[in-house]
């Protein structure tokens, strides 16, 4: 067959894998003078707390811990809501009222991080500090060893957590959603010829599911990690190498990437390029296993 | 008196079924003889997939339906809101005509699941014996006995229907609905479920659905025959299909209509 | 057994509960932004929409007119670049039936979609950076002289970075809407003896609806972003009119006045990143709604 004009279209295929592969590229040079350094510094910036622009002294441990926390805490908060309200809208709420509570999840979903964030630092972080930090330390002191003390304005890594838990659920309740109104019904008919009850027929509904929430799951995790200026604007933004103290404020990577690169000088830059590149692997690993792994086995 | 009925396991008295505008099931009267083959036939769409699932009450999963009426399972009523819906099915097991093992189960976790939260068995030991019992009833244990934990969906379509048997089997219960159990499969296939419905109504009721007047001819103790959300005729199967009162049951079991 | 019933029972007003705990914050937003933002907008409808936002410290409300225009130069130079690559690449991997190539992109442009955005900014201003270095490089050899410099903050560099962002939204729709044509669909065009661009021009429209909610999906996403312009739109204030200079300098967006009004600690302009947050909200329901409406026209 002769090739004909069709052909040209391929080069934006093309386009597409190079804008890729020069993500990746700029992210990898631009990191190389912290690698020139040698193996052992690569380590140190890995493991050590410190951010010390007078002696030129970094390490980003505290952003890697405070960004798993965070993600850890948001991923907790959606996955008991997101299963329960897709259950909910599924199974449970009378017809009428469906449309319009998925409508409402799927705008969740489309509200822009900024505008979370926003409602985060003015309502939710006053909120949790009054209601929550505050009540619980006056009552247990002995919790401030594990917890830490909150700070006066309430920002910390727990609000951070809470408010990505907020944000990312509306998300992976739509996958999950769908992933219910997929079960084919003569399972369902199966299930319920069985004589189980109600509640049963969910759990093994869930079940049968199962690799539909880990998927969401992963993706919500990955949304997470990745999330900027929701959590800029409410996780405190300080170093904090007890970032496993939820309610101190700290910093994750995407915060530490937002509020200190334009003023980074030296070393600091390459060093926030390795961190964006940990930041990027994180995502791309998670989506590898997603992509490859799960989305072959939904259609079993 | 008394003895009449309880030769019947199962009563349905005036029961009508609406699915939105739709007048599905008009009046039907029909009373079941314990341990037989009952077969509800009739062509597509005349309602006797809907009067099984009203008899264990699966239909309440269906929008806009209304019923009235009264099913009887041995003297008590269980078509209201004192009965548990799934309390009636654990009474009523059920065949589909798409064979549906639970596909991300194994083989005897299928077989298991009903009897396990139904707390029919109090050990391991029970369970793996109840397992057996309903799988060979099922003419399926000798086939499967070696691989019981590997997932249902690895089983042909005519093993995957024996699965459904057995699954149902396993909670004992008093009667067995089976929707058209044989459409889905090879000659082969059917003939087995076939040989198995009158081995089986030794221990249960089975109430069969179908609209193949032969399949009906081969395995029913009794018929009735529905068209249009009425039951036209009833009576013992020789009598139905050798001296049909009704010019439509005629044209039906002589194959005129289907 | 009756135990059995309770506990289904107990467990499924529990997930009552939580249901409805979890959609009480999404409320909550939805009914914050409306009263405040129209709040402060009532204040000032014209105003709020064409002025400048005031110096700190001054009293006036001002306005985020600079930051509305730019959202709209922004959107639109990334729609620009965007859709064109994203359709044309969905119909090369569908139409084109390539063994290799199309699946690959079909792969990659999945994980491309959960690339963080901040990463994203981060990578288009140091590309940036690199090719200044390497022209000064050229510069140098060819002993030119001077030194050439590149603004990293610009309408342009905004839009690239928002143009990646949009690129995986925009494919996997089209890519979904092509696929989703039926054979006999298909079958019948070719029979035509069209050429193949012809016969995707042809199935284009008939996959329209499926294209356009892509392209909805793809704006409202791009509307959204505040973290891929940090490094590479960067924010302006003030309206910026001269030809050139529009492309040159820095540029406003809704988002990130947003982010840096609301973090600030003057009351103006805390007030109007309400106004702001509640404008990209409306914007935003509007295109969910069309969106939704070519949805169920299909």
């Amino acid at each position: 067959m002769a090739k004909d004009l069709f052909y040209l279209f391929s080069l934006n295929n093309i386009l597409i894998m190079i804008l890729i592969f020069v993500i990746l590229f700029v992210l990898i040079i631009s990191s190389t003078p912290l690698f020139e350094k040698g193996f052992s510094k690569v380590v140190y910036v890995l493991t050590s707390s410190i951010w010390d622009p007078v002696y030129d002294r970094y390490g980003i441990f505290f952003a890697i811990g405070g960004s798993l926390v965070v993600a850890l805490i948001a991923i907790i908060i959606a996955l008991i809501l997101s299963i329960s309200t897709a259950v909910f809208i599924v199974e449970i709420s009378p017809s009428k009222i469906r449309a319009p509570l998925e409508m409402m999840v799927d705008l969740g979903v489309a509200v822009p991080s900024v505008v979370y964030g926003l409602w985060g630092l003015f309502i939710l972080t006053p909120f949790l500090r009054d209601h929550v930090m505050k009540p619980l330390i006056d009552s247990i002191p002995v919790l401030k060893n594990f917890l830490g003390s909150y700070s006066p304005s309430g920002t910390s890594i727990f609000t951070a957590g809470v408010l990505l838990g907020i944000m990312i659920y509306p998300f992976a309740t739509s996958i999950i959603r769908e992933a219910i109104k997929l079960i084919p019904f003569d399972i369902k008919e199966a299930l319920y010829s069985l004589g189980l009850t109600k509640w049963e027929v969910i759990k093994n509904e869930i079940f049968y599911i199962r690799n539909s929430i880990l998927a969401g799951l992963l993706l919500a995790f990955g949304r997470a990690v990745g999330e900027t200026v929701a959590v800029a604007m409410v996780v405190g933004n300080i170093v904090n190498p007890e970032f496993y103290k939820i309610f101190t404020p700290g910093y994750t990577i995407a915060s530490l990437l937002a509020n200190q690169f334009l003023n980074a000088t030296g070393i600091m830059i390459p060093i926030l390029y390795f961190a964006a590149l940990i930041l990027f692997s994180i995502g791309f690993i998670v989506n590898i296993i997603v992509a490859l792994y799960l989305h072959r086995s939904f259609h079993r | 008196m008394k003895n009449i009925e309880n030769s019947y396991v199962l009563r349905i008295k005036d029961l009508n079924v609406w699915i939105g505008d739709r007048h599905v099931l008009k009046n039907i009267n029909l009373d079941i003889p314990r341990n037989t083959v009952f077969t509800i036939m009739g062509p597509s769409g005349s309602g006797k997939s809907t009067l099984l699932r009203t008899i264990n009450r699966i239909i309440e999963l269906y929008q806009n339906v209304k019923i009235s009426g009264e099913i009887y399972l041995e003297n008590i009523k269980i078509n209201d809101q004192n009965t548990r819906p799934e309390n009636v099915r654990r009474l009523i097991g059920m065949v589909f005509q798409i064979p549906n093992p639970l596909p991300h189960l194994s083989i005897y976790d299928n077989v298991a699941l009903g009897p396990k939260y139904n707390k029919l068995v109090k050990s391991k030991k029970e369970l793996d014996e109840l397992v057996k019992w309903a799988l060979e009833r099922a003419y399926l244990w000798d086939e499967v006995k070696d691989r019981l934990h590997e997932p249902a969906r690895v089983l042909s379509g005519g093993q995957q229907q024996r699965l459904c048997i057995a699954r149902a089997l396993a909670m004992k219960p008093k009667i067995l609905l089976m929707d058209e159990p044989t459409s889905n499969l090879d000659p082969v296939g059917s003939s087995k479920i076939e040989e198995l419905m009158i081995e089986l109504k030794k221990i249960v009721t089975i109430i069969l659905v179908t609209h193949y007047p032969f399949q009906a001819s081969r395995v029913s103790d009794y018929v009735a025959f529905i068209y249009d959300g009425q039951i036209i005729e009833t009576g013992p199967a020789e009598e139905i299909f050798t001296r049909p009162k009704n010019p439509l049951t005629e044209k039906f079991v002589t194959g005129r209509i289907g | 057994m009756d135990l059995r019933r309770l506990k289904s029972d107990l467990m499924i007003t529990g997930i009552i509960i939580i249901s409805l705990l979890g959609m009480i914050p999404l409320i909550h937003i939805f009914l914050t932004v409306a009263w405040r933002g129209i709040n402060v907008i009532a204040r000032d409808p014209l105003g709020v929409l064409f002025k400048e936002p005031p110096i700190p410290g001054s009293e006036e409300l001002g306005g985020i007119g600079p930051h509305v225009l730019g959202s709209l130069i922004l959107i639109s130079i990334a729609s620009l670049i965007g859709i064109p690559i994203s359709i044309l690449s969905a119909i090369y991997t569908v139409e084109g039936m390539s063994k290799r190539l199309g699946p690959l992109t079909s792969l990659l442009v999945r994980i491309m979609i959960e690339f963080p955005t901040i990463v994203i900014g981060l990578s288009v201003y140091g590309a940036v950076l690199l090719i200044e270095e390497f022209i000064n490089d050229l510069v140098k050899i060819f002993g030119l002289g001077g030194h050439i410099y590149i603004p990293r903050f610009n309408p342009i560099t905004g839009a690239i970075a928002l143009a990646i962002v949009m690129i995986p939204y925009v494919y996997t729709q089209s890519e979904d809407g092509f696929k989703n044509i039926p054979h006999h669909i298909r079958e019948a065009v070719y029979s035509l003896g069209f050429s193949r661009i012809r016969a995707s021009i042809v199935l284009s429209s008939y996959v329209k609806s499926a294209l356009l909610s892509g392209i909805m999906i793809g704006v409202s996403k791009i509307l959204s972003e505040t973290a891929p312009l940090l490094f590479t739109a960067f924010g302006n204030d003030h309206y910026v009119t001269r030809f050139p200079d529009v492309f040159l300098n820095p540029i406003g967006s809704m988002t990130l006045w947003i982010y840096k009004a609301g973090l600030s600690p003057y009351d103006n302009w805390i007030d109007l990143a309400w106004a702001a947050a509640f404008i990209l909200l409306m914007i935003i329901l509007v295109l969910f709604v069309i969106s939704r409406y070519i949805i169920y026209k299909r």
